[in-house]
């Protein structure tokens, strides 16, 4: 085990897998000279060369297209997408070809990139540059998508993502990169599809994404001195999603909270409150409660942000209700 | 002035959650005497007269005529003394002083619907241990039952002797695992006739003997199952034996009457369910005939008066019906909407006037104590049919009783499904 920073360990995940695979190469704004700007892929232009490590124009919707053509062809591709928030301008690539291509040409075509990307609010960065649009690509059939949130589980999944054969879209949160946590050392993945148990609870179950995970943990704390037990469910592979861990926590609870930074309406906490009912109707002695984001864009403000942002004390809030 | 509560709980039926007030038979300030009747509900399908426990004047009207009440709420106030002309209070206004009133007021709010408000948990649970949703208070928000209100429920009832239910309630705590309750106590299942609900047991079940747990339940097309009408006998009994089986329910003392007579047949010839013993009253599935008006008309009447025609045809002797009972009936038929399901369901099941199934061999096949129950005035399935008993089956035949000796005769009934099922120890 070593101590490492979120950032680190993604760094550490793309060397290793550069180190064993020559197919894997990375691409996207600003990643090579200036590594990153969260520094996720610093040093390895200078360790693997401007072949593999490629700084590109801000081009969001060719640089996903061009990421589907380099798959097909035998390699491995790894984008960046700087922001989560211009996501929206790769998904005719991720929609019309990422996601079909192996259904349409009967499974001649293997589709093993992985798209990194970034999004969530809290560092004051306005409305263009703050959303969680997990919803947006978990909505898509054939794409995968994961959203660790610890270090450990940040390079063992970002090992599994280039890996596999599949598109895999792997959400970061800007807030996520400076923290820190024991990280497996040596060849150590963690499978896509598996939810984690960051915390054991016998009264209600907290199902979060990301971010959210942090929250969640820290509501459990404050819940703890209100006598409730939470028990924290990293939904850390957003799609496949771990089914039967959430009804094996629900039949232990009976009570569910789902967090997710997205919006409200349509989201992915709608799509998880929706999941338990259909899996676990009969377990649930309360109906699911859902602590997401409003539906408005996110403000500049600092105050406002913090306001509308889900947070510990709401996670907390909407356990207690639940409990009622 | 002291007042004394007057309330409905011990006269409302074993399903009821709601009454609905017919008809009072005193103005607030006159006087009342014990014995008198004082106020008119309908439960279920039932009228119920609540008569004045004590002497004195009537104080209050919390829930005036046309009102749902939920069961145990009060009703009204006897007082001690004659009130002060204008002391009443007034008619209506549930937010009286009486802060016994205002207690109910809010559980008026959370229970005058249809339908206990329950989590599914507690639903399940609920289930599994053979409790009636009705007779919980619900701890939750909004008055929801919730795990703990049932956990409590169960507690209480193990606390309770000669509750029909004490053989189940040891363990209240195990209830995860439900079907360890149903194994303890081998419960006796109670099947409507067509055109019924399980409402239809309301008057039985109080009068069986402590010791015999009973489940009742609605037929498809029928009551609660309204929306999920079945085409054939099979499926009725599919049906209910996998309901039987989603509630952990592995053997089952079996008691029908007529269609549900016929379903129990059914069901015992199906095989899933281990039966012990099988009460059947004028019971279908025993030869063709049937009063293929009734059925249809029964199917059919949208009118009180029409269903009162149709009711008395039924019975024996027309008094045996509760008055309200056609109103009562029809506005149970109007809120489950099953009016179509009937009518669906009378096509299928007795095509050209004549029973489309024939469970005589099912009946002789049977290998467990049997009775036979009919009412020598039955015009709806003739006794006749009795005489298709097999030999170890005892068969009944009652003087001046139709067709709902449930109805008709609730203790006799009730006797004989408790000799049913103590017969096989």
């Amino acid at each position: 085990m070593a101590m490492m920073r979120y950032a680190e360990a993604l760094n550490a995940a793309l060397r290793e897998e550069m180190q064993a695979d020559p197919s894997v190469f990375l691409f996207g704004e600003d990643i090579g000279r200036y590594g990153g700007v969260f520094k996720a892929t610093k040093g390895l232009m200078e360790e693997f060369g401007e072949k593999r490590v490629r700084d590109t124009p801000i081009s969001e919707q060719a640089l996903t297209a061009m990421a589907v053509t380099a798959a097909m062809t035998g390699t491995r591709p790894v984008l960046e997408i700087m922001y989560a928030d211009f996501m929206p301008l790769t998904l005719d690539a991720l929609v019309n070809q990422a996601s079909i291509y192996n259904y349409v040409w009967n499974g001649q075509v293997k589709m093993p990139f992985v798209l990194r990307t970034q999004g969530g609010g809290g560092a004051g960065a306005g409305a263009q540059h703050s959303k969680a649009l997990d919803s947006m690509v978990a909505h898509i059939p054939g794409i995968k998508v994961v959203a660790p949130s610890t270090p450990a589980d940040a390079k063992g999944m970002l090992k599994a993502a280039i890996r596999d054969s599949q598109p895999v879209v792997f959400l970061e949160h800007k807030l996520l990169y400076n923290t820190r946590g024991e990280v497996p050392e040596g060849d150590v993945t963690v499978p896509l599809g598996k939810a984690g148990i960051l915390r054991e609870g016998s009264d209600i179950s907290i199902f979060a994404t990301s971010k959210m995970v942090v929250e969640a943990s820290k509501a459990a704390d404050l819940l703890a001195m209100d006598g409730v037990s939470a028990e924290i469910v990293d939904l850390r592979s957003l799609r496949p999603l771990d089914i039967d861990a959430i009804v094996a926590s629900i039949a232990k609870t009976h009570h569910a909270v789902v967090v997710n930074e997205g919006w409200r309406f349509c989201g992915y906490a709608a799509e998880l409150s929706a999941t338990i009912m259909d899996h676990a109707f009969d377990e649930l002695d309360a109906p699911v409660a859902r602590v997401t984001l409003p539906d408005m864009p996110i403000p500049y403000s600092e105050p406002l942000e913090t306001a509308m942002l889900p947070s510990a004390e709401k996670i907390r809030a909407a356990a207690l209700k639940t409990l009622k | 002035m002291a007042t004394h509560p007057i309330s409905i709980d011990s006269a409302g039926g074993e399903y009821m959650e709601a009454v609905l007030v017919v008809a009072w038979a005193a103005k607030p300030g006159d006087p009342v005497k014990a014995g008198d009747l004082i106020v008119t509900v309908e439960t279920a399908k039932a009228a119920t007269e609540i008569e004045a426990d004590r002497d004195g004047w009537l104080a209050d009207i919390f829930f005036t005529e046309g009102q749902e009440a939920p069961v145990g709420a009060v009703l009204g106030t006897i007082a001690d003394e004659k009130p002060a002309v204008g002391q009443a209070a007034p008619v209506a206004t549930i937010a009286a002083a009486d802060p016994l009133a205002a207690a109910n007021a809010s559980s008026f709010v959370r229970q005058s619907g249809a339908r206990a408000i329950a989590s599914p948990l507690a639903r399940r649970l609920a289930a599994a241990a053979g409790l009636d949703l009705s007779t919980v208070a619900g701890s939750g928000p909004r008055g929801r039952i919730k795990k703990r209100d049932i956990d409590a429920a169960l507690a209480a009832r193990s606390d309770a002797p000669g509750g029909i239910l004490t053989a189940q309630a040891a363990c209240p705590a195990s209830l995860a695992a439900a079907p360890a309750t149903a194994r303890q106590t081998v419960p006796t299942l109670l099947i409507h006739g067509f055109g019924a609900d399980r409402s239809v047991w309301r008057q039985v079940v109080p009068l069986l003997e402590p010791g015999i747990a009973t489940i009742s339940l609605d037929l498809p097309g029928h009551g609660a199952e309204a929306a999920r009408p079945a085409k054939d006998i099979e499926e009725i009994a599919f049906t209910l034996s996998d309901r039987l089986e989603a509630m952990g329910v592995q053997d089952a003392h079996l008691v029908g009457h007529s269609l549900g007579g016929a379903a129990a047949l059914a069901l015992a010839r199906f095989g899933r369910l281990t039966v012990r013993s099988v009460t059947l009253f004028a019971p279908g599935g025993l030869g063709p005939e049937i009063n293929a008006g009734f059925i249809g008309g029964l199917a059919r009447a949208t009118s009180v008066q029409a269903l009162e025609r149709w009711l008395a045809v039924m019975v024996g002797d027309p008094a045996a019906l509760p008055a309200g009972y056609a109103q009562a009936a029809l506005r149970q038929i109007d809120r489950t909407g099953n009016r179509g399901a009937l009518a669906a369901m009378a096509e299928t099941l007795f095509p050209d006037g004549t029973q489309g199934f024939d469970l005589t061999t099912a009946l002789a096949e049977l290998g467990v104590p049997t009775r036979l129950v009919w009412g020598k005035l039955d015009r709806v399935i003739p006794a006749a049919h009795a005489a298709r008993a097999p030999a170890f089956a005892a068969v009944h035949l009652l003087d001046g009783i139709g067709h709902v000796p449930q109805i008709e005769a609730p203790a006799l009934t009730a006797r004989l499904i408790a000799e049913t099922v103590r017969s096989c120890g």
